[in-house]
Protein backbone atom coordinates (compact mmCIF):
# COMPACT_ATOMS: atom_id res chain seq x y z
CA UNK A 1 0.00 0.00 0.00
CA UNK A 2 1.23 3.48 -0.91
CA UNK A 3 -0.35 6.34 1.06
CA UNK A 4 -0.35 10.07 0.35
CA UNK A 5 -1.09 12.11 3.45
CA UNK A 6 -1.95 15.82 3.77
CA UNK A 7 -1.14 16.57 0.15
CA UNK A 8 -1.20 20.31 -0.50
CA UNK A 9 -0.20 21.96 -3.74
CA UNK A 10 -0.53 25.54 -5.00
CA UNK A 11 0.90 26.89 -8.25
CA UNK A 12 3.48 29.53 -7.33
CA UNK A 13 2.59 31.99 -10.11
CA UNK A 14 -1.21 31.81 -10.34
CA UNK A 15 -1.70 31.03 -6.60
CA UNK A 16 -4.21 28.40 -7.72
CA UNK A 17 -4.64 25.54 -5.24
CA UNK A 18 -5.13 22.04 -6.65
CA UNK A 19 -4.73 19.94 -3.50
CA UNK A 20 -5.40 20.91 0.11
CA UNK A 21 -4.76 18.34 2.85
CA UNK A 22 -5.92 15.55 0.54
CA UNK A 23 -5.43 11.85 1.40
CA UNK A 24 -4.96 9.15 -1.26
CA UNK A 25 -4.46 5.37 -0.88
CA UNK A 26 -3.07 3.23 -3.65
CA UNK A 27 -3.53 -0.51 -2.88
CA UNK A 28 -0.53 -2.68 -3.79
CA UNK A 29 -0.75 -4.79 -6.91
CA UNK A 30 -3.88 -3.04 -8.18
CA UNK A 31 -4.87 -0.87 -11.11
CA UNK A 32 -6.26 2.44 -9.84
CA UNK A 33 -7.92 4.73 -12.36
CA UNK A 34 -7.53 8.48 -11.87
CA UNK A 35 -10.53 10.39 -13.16
CA UNK A 36 -11.48 14.04 -13.25
CA UNK A 37 -12.20 16.88 -15.62
CA UNK A 38 -9.43 18.74 -17.45
CA UNK A 39 -7.49 21.08 -15.16
CA UNK A 40 -8.39 19.36 -11.91
CA UNK A 41 -4.78 18.24 -11.30
CA UNK A 42 -4.52 14.65 -12.54
CA UNK A 43 -1.29 15.22 -14.44
CA UNK A 44 -0.02 17.51 -11.67
CA UNK A 45 -0.52 14.65 -9.20
CA UNK A 46 1.73 12.53 -11.44
CA UNK A 47 4.30 15.33 -11.58
CA UNK A 48 4.27 15.56 -7.78
CA UNK A 49 4.67 11.79 -7.46
CA UNK A 50 7.64 11.79 -9.87
CA UNK A 51 9.18 14.70 -7.89
CA UNK A 52 9.45 17.15 -10.79
CA UNK A 53 11.82 19.86 -9.53
CA UNK A 54 9.73 22.78 -10.86
CA UNK A 55 6.78 21.77 -8.63
CA UNK A 56 8.69 21.01 -5.46
CA UNK A 57 8.48 24.54 -4.02
CA UNK A 58 4.66 24.53 -3.99
CA UNK A 59 4.12 21.05 -2.57
CA UNK A 60 3.79 19.68 0.95
CA UNK A 61 2.65 16.36 2.37
CA UNK A 62 3.95 12.88 3.05
CA UNK A 63 4.19 9.69 1.04
CA UNK A 64 4.22 6.53 3.13
CA UNK A 65 5.73 3.42 1.57
CA UNK A 66 6.44 0.22 3.53
CA UNK A 67 5.98 2.24 6.75
CA UNK A 68 8.61 4.84 5.84
CA UNK A 69 7.52 8.48 5.63
CA UNK A 70 8.91 10.68 2.85
CA UNK A 71 8.42 14.44 2.83
CA UNK A 72 7.25 15.15 -0.74
CA UNK A 73 9.31 18.35 -0.95
CA UNK A 74 12.54 16.68 0.16
CA UNK A 75 15.57 15.54 -1.79
CA UNK A 76 15.20 12.17 -0.09
CA UNK A 77 11.77 11.77 -1.73
CA UNK A 78 13.23 12.75 -5.13
CA UNK A 79 15.76 9.90 -4.75
CA UNK A 80 12.95 7.52 -3.69
CA UNK A 81 10.83 8.54 -6.69
CA UNK A 82 13.77 8.01 -9.04
CA UNK A 83 14.12 4.41 -7.83
CA UNK A 84 10.52 3.38 -7.22
CA UNK A 85 8.23 5.38 -9.51
CA UNK A 86 8.13 5.23 -13.31
CA UNK A 87 5.87 7.12 -15.68
CA UNK A 88 4.84 6.56 -19.26
CA UNK A 89 3.78 9.98 -20.56
CA UNK A 90 0.74 10.58 -22.75
CA UNK A 91 3.09 10.93 -25.73
CA UNK A 92 4.48 7.46 -25.10
CA UNK A 93 6.79 7.59 -28.14
CA UNK A 94 8.96 9.99 -26.15
CA UNK A 95 10.31 7.10 -24.05
CA UNK A 96 11.25 5.04 -27.12
CA UNK A 97 14.16 5.13 -29.54
CA UNK A 98 12.18 4.67 -32.76
CA UNK A 99 15.06 3.32 -34.87
CA UNK A 100 15.96 0.57 -32.39
CA UNK A 101 14.35 -2.83 -31.88
CA UNK A 102 12.34 -3.71 -28.76
CA UNK A 103 15.34 -5.45 -27.14
CA UNK A 104 17.64 -2.53 -27.86
CA UNK A 105 15.04 -0.18 -26.35
CA UNK A 106 14.84 -2.34 -23.23
CA UNK A 107 18.65 -2.31 -23.03
CA UNK A 108 18.75 1.49 -23.31
CA UNK A 109 16.41 1.79 -20.32
CA UNK A 110 19.30 0.46 -18.20
CA UNK A 111 21.79 3.09 -19.34
CA UNK A 112 23.37 5.25 -16.62
CA UNK A 113 23.20 9.06 -16.54
CA UNK A 114 26.65 9.21 -18.17
CA UNK A 115 26.74 6.38 -20.72
CA UNK A 116 30.08 4.64 -21.07
CA UNK A 117 32.11 4.39 -24.28
CA UNK A 118 34.19 1.42 -23.19
CA UNK A 119 31.62 -1.37 -22.95
CA UNK A 120 29.12 -2.87 -25.33
CA UNK A 121 25.34 -2.61 -24.97
CA UNK A 122 24.02 -5.87 -23.51
CA UNK A 123 20.61 -6.89 -24.80
CA UNK A 124 18.28 -8.20 -22.05
CA UNK A 125 16.10 -11.28 -22.69
CA UNK A 126 12.79 -10.51 -24.37
CA UNK A 127 9.93 -10.38 -21.83
CA UNK A 128 7.47 -13.27 -22.10
CA UNK A 129 4.64 -10.76 -22.58
CA UNK A 130 6.18 -9.29 -25.75
CA UNK A 131 6.67 -12.79 -27.09
CA UNK A 132 3.11 -13.87 -26.32
CA UNK A 133 1.69 -10.74 -27.95
CA UNK A 134 3.67 -11.51 -31.08
CA UNK A 135 5.49 -8.18 -31.10
CA UNK A 136 8.14 -8.35 -33.82
CA UNK A 137 11.64 -8.32 -32.38
CA UNK A 138 13.43 -7.83 -35.66
CA UNK A 139 12.10 -4.45 -36.79
CA UNK A 140 12.64 -0.99 -35.28
CA UNK A 141 9.79 -0.07 -32.93
CA UNK A 142 8.70 2.76 -35.26
CA UNK A 143 7.20 0.08 -37.51
CA UNK A 144 5.00 -1.42 -34.76
CA UNK A 145 1.34 -0.47 -34.27
CA UNK A 146 0.38 2.25 -31.77
CA UNK A 147 -0.82 -0.33 -29.24
CA UNK A 148 2.35 -2.39 -29.58
CA UNK A 149 4.50 0.73 -29.16
CA UNK A 150 2.55 1.66 -26.02
CA UNK A 151 3.25 -1.82 -24.63
CA UNK A 152 6.95 -1.52 -25.50
CA UNK A 153 6.96 1.90 -23.77
CA UNK A 154 5.46 0.33 -20.63
CA UNK A 155 7.92 -2.59 -20.73
CA UNK A 156 10.77 -0.12 -21.21
CA UNK A 157 9.80 1.92 -18.15
CA UNK A 158 9.42 -1.30 -16.12
CA UNK A 159 13.07 -2.21 -16.74
CA UNK A 160 14.09 -0.32 -13.59
CA UNK A 161 11.60 -2.49 -11.60
CA UNK A 162 9.57 0.35 -10.03
CA UNK A 163 6.92 -0.20 -7.33
CA UNK A 164 4.48 2.31 -8.81
CA UNK A 165 3.78 2.82 -12.52
CA UNK A 166 2.01 5.97 -13.69
CA UNK A 167 0.20 5.87 -17.02
CA UNK A 168 -1.15 9.11 -18.47
CA UNK A 169 -4.08 8.21 -20.75
CA UNK A 170 -2.27 5.30 -22.43
CA UNK A 171 -5.22 4.51 -24.69
CA UNK A 172 -6.12 8.10 -25.66
CA UNK A 173 -4.64 7.87 -29.15
CA UNK A 174 -5.45 4.22 -29.81
CA UNK A 175 -8.37 2.53 -31.57
CA UNK A 176 -10.58 0.05 -29.70
CA UNK A 177 -8.60 -3.04 -30.74
CA UNK A 178 -5.29 -1.52 -29.61
CA UNK A 179 -6.87 -0.16 -26.39
CA UNK A 180 -7.99 -3.69 -25.45
CA UNK A 181 -4.49 -5.00 -26.26
CA UNK A 182 -2.90 -2.41 -23.95
CA UNK A 183 -5.39 -2.97 -21.09
CA UNK A 184 -4.94 -6.76 -21.25
CA UNK A 185 -1.18 -6.21 -21.16
CA UNK A 186 -1.47 -3.99 -18.06
CA UNK A 187 -3.61 -6.64 -16.34
CA UNK A 188 -1.08 -9.35 -17.17
CA UNK A 189 1.81 -7.20 -15.91
CA UNK A 190 0.09 -6.48 -12.59
CA UNK A 191 -0.64 -10.20 -12.09
CA UNK A 192 2.95 -11.13 -12.96
CA UNK A 193 4.85 -8.45 -11.04
CA UNK A 194 2.50 -7.23 -8.29
CA UNK A 195 3.16 -3.64 -9.33
CA UNK A 196 0.72 -0.84 -8.45
CA UNK A 197 -0.51 1.08 -11.50
CA UNK A 198 -2.12 4.52 -11.48
CA UNK A 199 -3.79 5.32 -14.77
CA UNK A 200 -5.40 8.58 -15.86
CA UNK A 201 -8.35 8.02 -18.16
CA UNK A 202 -11.38 9.80 -19.58
CA UNK A 203 -12.73 6.56 -21.06
CA UNK A 204 -15.38 5.09 -18.75
CA UNK A 205 -15.51 1.85 -20.78
CA UNK A 206 -12.11 0.92 -19.31
CA UNK A 207 -13.22 1.11 -15.67
CA UNK A 208 -14.22 -2.57 -15.65
CA UNK A 209 -10.52 -3.48 -15.80
CA UNK A 210 -10.10 -2.45 -12.15
CA UNK A 211 -11.67 -3.95 -9.02
CA UNK A 212 -10.85 -0.99 -6.77
CA UNK A 213 -12.64 2.38 -6.72
CA UNK A 214 -11.30 5.10 -9.00
CA UNK A 215 -9.55 8.09 -7.56
CA UNK A 216 -11.75 11.01 -8.61
CA UNK A 217 -10.14 14.45 -8.49
CA UNK A 218 -12.58 17.35 -8.38
CA UNK A 219 -12.03 21.00 -9.13
CA UNK A 220 -11.39 22.95 -5.95
CA UNK A 221 -13.70 25.95 -5.46
CA UNK B 1 50.62 11.55 -59.33
CA UNK B 2 47.99 9.55 -61.29
CA UNK B 3 44.27 10.29 -61.01
CA UNK B 4 43.79 7.11 -58.94
CA UNK B 5 46.60 8.17 -56.62
CA UNK B 6 44.99 11.59 -56.16
CA UNK B 7 41.59 10.03 -55.43
CA UNK B 8 43.07 7.62 -52.87
CA UNK B 9 45.13 10.32 -51.16
CA UNK B 10 42.27 12.84 -50.98
CA UNK B 11 39.87 10.19 -49.71
CA UNK B 12 42.27 9.16 -46.94
CA UNK B 13 42.86 12.78 -45.92
CA UNK B 14 39.19 13.43 -45.35
CA UNK B 15 38.09 10.11 -43.78
CA UNK B 16 38.37 11.50 -40.20
CA UNK B 17 36.20 14.49 -41.22
CA UNK B 18 33.51 12.32 -42.77
CA UNK B 19 33.50 9.98 -39.76
CA UNK B 20 33.05 13.04 -37.51
CA UNK B 21 30.34 14.47 -39.75
CA UNK B 22 28.62 11.07 -39.75
CA UNK B 23 28.42 11.20 -35.95
CA UNK B 24 27.05 14.71 -35.50
CA UNK B 25 25.33 15.55 -38.80
CA UNK B 26 24.35 12.03 -39.89
CA UNK B 27 23.51 10.34 -36.58
CA UNK B 28 22.75 13.18 -34.18
CA UNK B 29 21.19 15.36 -36.91
CA UNK B 30 22.95 18.44 -35.52
CA UNK B 31 23.41 21.30 -38.04
CA UNK B 32 27.08 21.67 -37.16
CA UNK B 33 28.52 24.52 -39.22
CA UNK B 34 31.37 24.76 -36.70
CA UNK B 35 32.96 21.72 -38.40
CA UNK B 36 34.77 24.21 -40.65
CA UNK B 37 36.22 26.05 -37.62
CA UNK B 38 37.22 22.71 -36.08
CA UNK B 39 38.89 21.67 -39.35
CA UNK B 40 40.93 24.89 -39.44
CA UNK B 41 41.65 25.22 -35.73
CA UNK B 42 42.75 21.56 -35.49
CA UNK B 43 45.15 22.17 -38.37
CA UNK B 44 46.46 25.42 -36.83
CA UNK B 45 46.96 23.90 -33.37
CA UNK B 46 48.91 20.97 -34.82
CA UNK B 47 50.87 23.24 -37.17
CA UNK B 48 51.96 25.37 -34.21
CA UNK B 49 53.23 22.21 -32.48
CA UNK B 50 55.09 20.80 -35.51
CA UNK B 51 58.22 23.06 -35.16
CA UNK B 52 58.65 22.02 -31.52
CA UNK B 53 58.60 18.33 -32.49
CA UNK B 54 61.43 18.60 -35.02
CA UNK B 55 64.02 17.10 -32.64
CA UNK B 56 61.77 14.31 -31.32
CA UNK B 57 61.70 10.71 -32.62
CA UNK B 58 59.07 10.41 -35.36
CA UNK B 59 56.49 8.24 -33.51
CA UNK B 60 56.47 10.63 -30.54
CA UNK B 61 56.30 13.71 -32.79
CA UNK B 62 53.43 12.11 -34.70
CA UNK B 63 51.55 11.28 -31.50
CA UNK B 64 51.95 14.81 -30.11
CA UNK B 65 50.88 16.45 -33.37
CA UNK B 66 47.81 14.22 -33.77
CA UNK B 67 46.78 14.86 -30.17
CA UNK B 68 47.16 18.60 -30.77
CA UNK B 69 44.97 18.40 -33.90
CA UNK B 70 42.30 16.39 -32.05
CA UNK B 71 42.45 18.76 -29.07
CA UNK B 72 42.11 21.83 -31.31
CA UNK B 73 39.00 20.44 -33.01
CA UNK B 74 37.56 19.21 -29.70
CA UNK B 75 37.98 22.69 -28.22
CA UNK B 76 35.82 24.15 -31.00
CA UNK B 77 33.19 21.49 -30.25
CA UNK B 78 33.38 22.32 -26.55
CA UNK B 79 32.64 25.99 -27.26
CA UNK B 80 29.73 25.40 -29.65
CA UNK B 81 28.13 22.65 -27.53
CA UNK B 82 28.49 24.75 -24.36
CA UNK B 83 26.77 27.68 -26.08
CA UNK B 84 23.92 25.35 -27.06
CA UNK B 85 23.59 23.65 -23.69
CA UNK B 86 24.32 26.49 -21.27
CA UNK B 87 23.14 29.59 -23.14
CA UNK B 88 20.15 27.77 -24.64
CA UNK B 89 20.81 28.82 -28.27
CA UNK B 90 19.86 26.55 -31.14
CA UNK B 91 22.94 24.70 -32.29
CA UNK B 92 22.74 26.42 -35.66
CA UNK B 93 23.13 29.81 -33.94
CA UNK B 94 25.80 28.44 -31.59
CA UNK B 95 27.85 27.14 -34.49
CA UNK B 96 27.49 30.45 -36.38
CA UNK B 97 28.72 32.32 -33.27
CA UNK B 98 31.55 29.78 -32.90
CA UNK B 99 32.48 30.34 -36.53
CA UNK B 100 32.79 34.07 -35.86
CA UNK B 101 34.78 33.56 -32.68
CA UNK B 102 37.24 31.19 -34.28
CA UNK B 103 37.69 33.33 -37.37
CA UNK B 104 39.36 35.82 -35.02
CA UNK B 105 41.06 33.23 -32.80
CA UNK B 106 42.57 31.44 -35.82
CA UNK B 107 44.11 34.70 -37.04
CA UNK B 108 45.43 35.49 -33.58
CA UNK B 109 46.97 32.03 -33.07
CA UNK B 110 48.42 31.77 -36.57
CA UNK B 111 49.65 35.38 -36.57
CA UNK B 112 49.35 35.58 -40.38
CA UNK B 113 46.82 34.34 -42.98
CA UNK B 114 48.88 31.21 -43.61
CA UNK B 115 51.94 29.28 -42.45
CA UNK B 116 54.20 26.97 -44.41
CA UNK B 117 54.96 23.52 -42.99
CA UNK B 118 57.50 22.57 -45.65
CA UNK B 119 60.42 23.93 -43.59
CA UNK B 120 59.82 21.45 -40.78
CA UNK B 121 60.18 17.68 -40.43
CA UNK B 122 56.96 16.02 -41.65
CA UNK B 123 55.59 13.78 -38.84
CA UNK B 124 53.37 11.93 -41.35
CA UNK B 125 56.27 10.93 -43.62
CA UNK B 126 57.59 7.35 -43.77
CA UNK B 127 59.58 5.52 -46.41
CA UNK B 128 57.28 2.48 -46.37
CA UNK B 129 55.48 3.39 -49.61
CA UNK B 130 57.85 4.65 -52.27
CA UNK B 131 56.77 7.74 -54.13
CA UNK B 132 54.33 8.90 -51.48
CA UNK B 133 55.85 9.30 -48.01
CA UNK B 134 52.53 10.13 -46.28
CA UNK B 135 50.30 7.45 -47.77
CA UNK B 136 51.06 4.74 -45.20
CA UNK B 137 50.29 6.84 -42.11
CA UNK B 138 47.27 8.46 -43.76
CA UNK B 139 45.91 4.94 -44.36
CA UNK B 140 46.63 3.97 -40.74
CA UNK B 141 44.87 7.12 -39.44
CA UNK B 142 41.84 6.59 -41.72
CA UNK B 143 41.49 2.91 -40.78
CA UNK B 144 41.96 3.73 -37.06
CA UNK B 145 39.20 6.38 -37.25
CA UNK B 146 36.82 3.95 -38.96
CA UNK B 147 37.54 1.10 -36.52
CA UNK B 148 37.37 3.37 -33.46
CA UNK B 149 34.04 4.86 -34.56
CA UNK B 150 32.61 1.45 -35.50
CA UNK B 151 33.42 0.15 -32.00
CA UNK B 152 32.21 3.38 -30.36
CA UNK B 153 28.81 3.11 -32.02
CA UNK B 154 28.32 -0.32 -30.37
CA UNK B 155 28.77 1.20 -26.90
CA UNK B 156 26.04 2.82 -24.75
CA UNK B 157 27.34 6.28 -25.69
CA UNK B 158 27.27 5.36 -29.38
CA UNK B 159 23.66 4.21 -29.05
CA UNK B 160 22.84 7.54 -27.40
CA UNK B 161 24.24 9.48 -30.37
CA UNK B 162 21.73 7.68 -32.59
CA UNK B 163 18.89 8.22 -30.14
CA UNK B 164 19.70 11.96 -29.97
CA UNK B 165 19.02 12.15 -33.70
CA UNK B 166 15.65 10.42 -33.54
CA UNK B 167 14.21 11.39 -30.14
CA UNK B 168 16.13 13.82 -27.90
CA UNK B 169 13.27 13.72 -25.32
CA UNK B 170 14.24 10.09 -24.61
CA UNK B 171 17.05 11.18 -22.28
CA UNK B 172 14.83 13.13 -19.84
CA UNK B 173 12.53 10.14 -19.39
CA UNK B 174 15.40 7.75 -18.77
CA UNK B 175 17.41 10.18 -16.61
CA UNK B 176 20.35 10.18 -19.00
CA UNK B 177 22.39 13.40 -19.13
CA UNK B 178 21.48 15.16 -22.38
CA UNK B 179 24.33 17.72 -22.10
CA UNK B 180 26.82 14.85 -21.70
CA UNK B 181 25.55 12.97 -24.77
CA UNK B 182 25.29 16.13 -26.89
CA UNK B 183 28.61 17.58 -25.72
CA UNK B 184 30.63 14.39 -26.23
CA UNK B 185 29.08 13.80 -29.66
CA UNK B 186 29.82 17.30 -30.93
CA UNK B 187 33.31 17.41 -29.38
CA UNK B 188 34.22 14.00 -30.79
CA UNK B 189 33.11 14.87 -34.30
CA UNK B 190 34.82 18.26 -34.16
CA UNK B 191 37.97 16.58 -32.86
CA UNK B 192 37.96 14.26 -35.87
CA UNK B 193 37.42 17.28 -38.15
CA UNK B 194 40.49 18.88 -36.53
CA UNK B 195 42.49 15.72 -37.24
CA UNK B 196 41.42 15.82 -40.90
CA UNK B 197 42.35 19.51 -41.00
CA UNK B 198 45.89 18.69 -39.92
CA UNK B 199 46.22 15.79 -42.39
CA UNK B 200 45.06 18.12 -45.17
CA UNK B 201 47.41 20.92 -44.12
CA UNK B 202 50.43 18.63 -43.73
CA UNK B 203 49.76 16.98 -47.08
CA UNK B 204 49.54 20.38 -48.80
CA UNK B 205 52.54 21.74 -46.91
CA UNK B 206 50.82 24.77 -45.44
CA UNK B 207 47.97 25.84 -43.18
CA UNK B 208 45.61 28.63 -44.18
CA UNK B 209 42.88 30.38 -42.18
CA UNK B 210 40.35 29.97 -45.02
CA UNK B 211 40.97 26.22 -45.51
CA UNK B 212 37.72 25.32 -43.69
CA UNK B 213 35.40 27.17 -46.08
CA UNK B 214 32.69 24.85 -47.42
CA UNK B 215 33.73 21.92 -45.21
CA UNK B 216 30.20 21.17 -43.82
CA UNK B 217 28.75 21.20 -47.36
CA UNK B 218 31.55 18.92 -48.55
CA UNK B 219 30.97 16.49 -45.65
CA UNK B 220 27.20 16.40 -46.28
CA UNK B 221 27.80 15.71 -49.99
CA UNK B 222 30.14 12.82 -49.16
CA UNK B 223 27.62 11.37 -46.67
CA UNK B 224 24.78 11.64 -49.21
CA UNK B 225 26.89 10.02 -51.93
CA UNK B 226 27.62 7.31 -49.36
CA UNK B 227 23.91 6.58 -49.12
CA UNK B 228 24.08 5.38 -52.74
CA UNK B 229 26.63 2.81 -51.54
CA UNK B 230 24.20 1.11 -49.16
CA UNK B 231 23.96 -1.74 -48.12
CA UNK B 232 27.55 -1.02 -47.10
CA UNK B 233 27.73 -0.39 -43.32
CA UNK B 234 26.97 3.30 -42.72
CA UNK B 235 30.50 4.32 -41.73
CA UNK B 236 32.12 2.53 -44.66
CA UNK B 237 29.46 3.99 -46.94
CA UNK B 238 30.48 7.47 -45.78
CA UNK B 239 34.12 6.73 -46.66
CA UNK B 240 33.04 5.22 -49.98
CA UNK B 241 30.92 8.34 -50.64
CA UNK B 242 34.05 10.36 -50.11
CA UNK B 243 35.87 8.27 -52.73
CA UNK B 244 32.98 8.71 -55.16
CA UNK B 245 33.09 12.48 -54.56
CA UNK B 246 36.72 12.65 -55.67
CA UNK B 247 36.05 10.33 -58.62
CA UNK B 248 33.34 12.78 -59.76
CA UNK B 249 35.73 15.66 -59.21
CA UNK B 250 38.40 14.00 -61.37
CA UNK B 251 35.88 13.24 -64.12
CA UNK B 252 34.71 16.87 -64.17
CA UNK B 253 38.31 18.05 -64.20
CA UNK B 254 39.09 15.83 -67.16
CA UNK B 255 36.15 17.14 -69.20
CA UNK B 256 37.45 20.66 -68.64
CA UNK B 257 35.09 21.76 -65.84
CA UNK B 258 36.28 24.75 -63.83
CA UNK B 259 36.64 23.39 -60.28
CA UNK B 260 35.98 26.87 -58.87
CA UNK B 261 32.33 26.06 -59.53
CA UNK B 262 32.48 22.67 -57.80
CA UNK B 263 30.69 23.96 -54.72
CA UNK B 264 27.76 24.78 -57.00
CA UNK B 265 27.80 21.15 -58.19
CA UNK B 266 27.82 19.95 -54.55
CA UNK B 267 24.78 22.04 -53.69
CA UNK B 268 22.92 20.88 -56.81
CA UNK B 269 23.80 17.29 -55.97
CA UNK B 270 22.39 17.70 -52.44
CA UNK B 271 19.24 19.27 -53.89
CA UNK B 272 18.75 16.42 -56.35
CA UNK B 273 19.17 13.77 -53.63
CA UNK B 274 17.12 15.50 -50.94
CA UNK B 275 14.23 17.09 -52.87
CA UNK B 276 12.31 13.85 -53.52
CA UNK B 277 12.63 12.91 -49.81
CA UNK B 278 11.45 16.35 -48.76
CA UNK B 279 8.45 16.21 -51.11
CA UNK B 280 7.51 12.77 -49.77
CA UNK B 281 7.75 14.05 -46.19
CA UNK B 282 5.62 17.11 -47.02
CA UNK B 283 2.89 15.07 -48.70
CA UNK B 284 2.86 12.63 -45.75
CA UNK B 285 2.43 15.61 -43.41
CA UNK B 286 -0.41 17.01 -45.53
CA UNK B 287 -2.26 13.68 -45.52
CA UNK B 288 -1.81 13.35 -41.77
CA UNK B 289 -3.51 16.74 -41.44
CA UNK B 290 -6.39 15.49 -43.56
CA UNK B 291 -5.56 17.98 -46.34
Amino acid sequence: MILLRDLCFTFAESRRTLFFHDQFNFPAGKLVFVEGKNGTGKSTLFHILTAQPELRSGVSGTLIYHGINYDLASQEYARFAEQHIAQVPQRFDEVLAPHLTIQENLACAHLPAFPSFSSRVVLPPLPQLARSLGISTEVPVQFLSGGQRQIVAILTMLQTTPSLLLLDEPTATLDEENSILVMECIKTLIAATGITVLMITHDSSLLSYSDVPSLVIRRRA
Amino acid sequence: MTAVGIIVEQTLLYVPLVVGAYIDIGLMKVPDLALSSAFTFGAITAAKVVPYCAHLPQPIALLIVLIAALAGGTFVGLISSTLTQRAGFSHLLSSIITEGLFHGINQMVLGSPNMSLSNYKNPLATSLITGHPELFLLTVIAVACLVFSYLLLKTPLGYCFGIYGTNPRFFDHHRISLPFVFGTGVMLSNGLAGLAGYCFAQSNGFVDISMGVGIPLFAITALLLGKIMRPLPALLAGAAGLGLYFVLQQILLRVGFNLNYFMLVQSLLILVVLLPHQRKKRSAHSSSLGV
